[in-house]
């Protein structure tokens, strides 16, 4: 009799904490890989703040996959009406960065791994990742994750991700003294429901559209003929856990670099000495960025480092990157790089 | 004499000496050696502020006490002064207890940290409107006599040195919107990217 009372019991006990293991098993980096994807691959729409320093601005977003390309409407709610549309990214084509948060990236950070030696690790090496309970945003239940930065390059994130769906419904990203750099957050959000297509199309007169995308996907863009001066460069150093990834549409010269949650482009274009001094910093929210002449002969070359990193971090990736030139003669800054002499 | 009440001394003499080493001091203050330093720091100390007095070099304590000691001692019952002390040790022991859990808090709990950090102003700079982008305004140092922000504590110096040239902005707002396509596809934020870009600076 006795046993029999233990094991129903037991067996309660094991029901239970199963169904509470069941509801709670998805760690920190599972949730990221969940994030990931439902912000490409969900039907959306809802309204958020963002807001750094003394601004805030109230925008509308709108995020939908039609025949597995990704529309996107932005608009903005306060101020001159601007809208931005984002037109047709095949919603599997997941960049190189966008794939570092992803559980299923062992390939790719094999691979990343092999190119850049046995420097390149996981997410987790360069940020301590952890679930930090739950909260409310937006109405909704929502998981609360903090990635520390593991060192003074990159900032500290606090997500808050949706339980329901895995949308990103807030996002604190703080510099490494713990000083709040930018705040997003949504306060109206609905995901799974029907979008009508007019929702997509835009209301105001000149809407900013980007397309800027390989057409098809696995396609690279075309690269501008002749030899680009950004392959010239060479970066003696780089923010550990950062890589390159693929290019887009280029009007300017540039690559990119991510580490999977922050990312920063360098730039590079000819500005005559006449335009005058351009040399300086910049920083609006989280965003940092630095622009310098190259030391002669390349005074006419402008360098700019813009990313969401710690002006430290921008500094040294901006003195570090060298131009090595094939061919040190003056010439090799003509107009058009292909027809140097 | 150790060196850690000569340091409690000396610090003492600054104003900078804390309660602990205040009291320390004082419990200690029977050691002669301590006494003709801390007399002769306070001779030091009033000369150097212009006010030294000749009778400095007398030592009238000694007569002090005395006169402290014939005073009558109403109300202060030998269980009243035992209460003080340990109230006085319980208040000491709570401050190290707080102590410790806020500097456990810190090392273990990021969230509480960040937390904390909300309450904190943003950076100082960021506030300045004049560092926005949307006034057409400066919102950083551009020029070769800039004030660098000192990189090692981050702390932006926003002091505008010139407005940058025109040509300079549109550069960087065209740097800036091409970034967040960048990030958006390489970093999984969804719409964040997009939403730093100031409409201002996107429109050509």
């Amino acid at each position: 009799m006795l046993n029999l009372r233990t094991l129903v019991i037991s067996l309660i006990w094991l029901a239970f904490s199963f169904c509470a293991h069941a509801q709670d098993n998805r760690s920190a980096t599972d949730w990221l890989d969940r994030m990931s994807r439902a912000s490409r691959e969900l039907d959306y729409f809802g309204v958020f703040s963002y807001e750094h320093g003394a601004s805030n601005q109230t925008l509308r977003v709108i995020h939908v996959v039609r025949d597995g390309l990704e529309y996107e409407r932005l608009m903005h709610m306060d101020g001159e009406p601007h809208e931005i549309i984002r037109k047709g990214h095949p919603a599997d084509c997941i960049h190189s960065g966008a794939r570092l948060m992803r559980s299923d990236s062992r390939q790719i950070r094999r691979n990343l791994a092999e190119r850049f030696g046995a420097d390149y690790q996981e997410l987790q090496s360069y940020y301590q990742i952890a679930l930090a309970g739950e909260e409310r945003v937006a109405g909704r239940r929502a998981v609360k994750i903090i990635l520390r930065a593991n060192d003074d390059y990159r900032n500290s994130y606090v997500l808050s991700i949706d339980a329901n769906s895995g949308l990103l419904l807030r996002s604190l990203m703080h510099d490494n003294q713990g000083r709040i750099l930018e705040r997003f957050q949504f306060s109206i959000i609905a995901a799974g429901v029907p979008i009508e297509a007019e929702m997509l199309e835009a209301e105001t007169a000149n809407p900013i559209i980007v397309t800027n995308h390989h057409p098809e996907p696995g396609v690279q863009p075309e690269q501008p003929t002749g030899q680009r001066m950004i392959d010239l460069v060479d970066f003696q150093w780089l923010p550990r856990g950062f890589i390159a990834v693929e290019p887009i549409e280029p009007s300017y010269e540039s690559i990119t670099f991510s580490d999977g949650l922050a990312v920063f482009s360098v730039y590079l274009e000819r500005v005559s000495l006449e335009m005058g001094d351009v040399d300086g910093w910049a920083q609006q929210g989280g965003t940092m960025a630095l622009a310098r002449r190259l030391a002669p002969p390349l005074q006419e070359v402008v360098f700019t480092v813009v990313g969401e990193l710690p002006l430290l971090t921008i500094e040294r990736v901006s003195a570090s990157a060298r131009v090595v030139l094939p061919n040190q003669a003056e010439g090799v800054l003509s107009e058009t790089p292909a027809t140097q002499q | 004499m150790s060196e850690k009440q000569a340091e409690s001394l000396s610090a003492l003499m600054d104003n900078e000496a804390n309660e602990l080493e205040l009291h320390r001091l004082l419990s200690q203050s029977q050691d002669s050696e301590l006494r003709a330093r801390w007399s002769r720091y306070h001779i030091a100390r009033s000369a150097m502020r212009n006010d030294v007095s000749s009778f400095s070099h007398i030592d009238i304590s000694a007569a002090i006490s005395e006169a402290v000691d014939s005073e009558s001692t109403v109300g202060k019952k030998p269980w009243v002064r035992a209460i003080g002390s340990m109230a006085v040790a319980a208040s000491v022991t709570l401050a190290i207890m707080v102590g410790v859990r806020v500097y456990n808090t810190q090392l273990s709990d990021g969230a509480d940290v960040m937390a904390a950090a909300q309450d904190r102003p943003a950076v100082q700079g960021v506030e300045l409107p004049a560092i926005t982008l949307q006034q057409g305004e400066t919102f950083a140092s551009y020029g070769t006599d800039q004030a660098r922000p000192d990189p090692r504590n981050n702390q932006p110096v926003v002091r505008v040195v010139r407005r940058h040239s025109p040509y300079a902005q549109s550069r960087l707002q065209d740097f800036m919107s091409q970034h967040a396509e960048q990030a958006t596809l390489n970093a999984n934020l969804g719409v964040i990217p997009y939403a730093r870009v100031n409409d201002d600076r996107v429109q050509q």
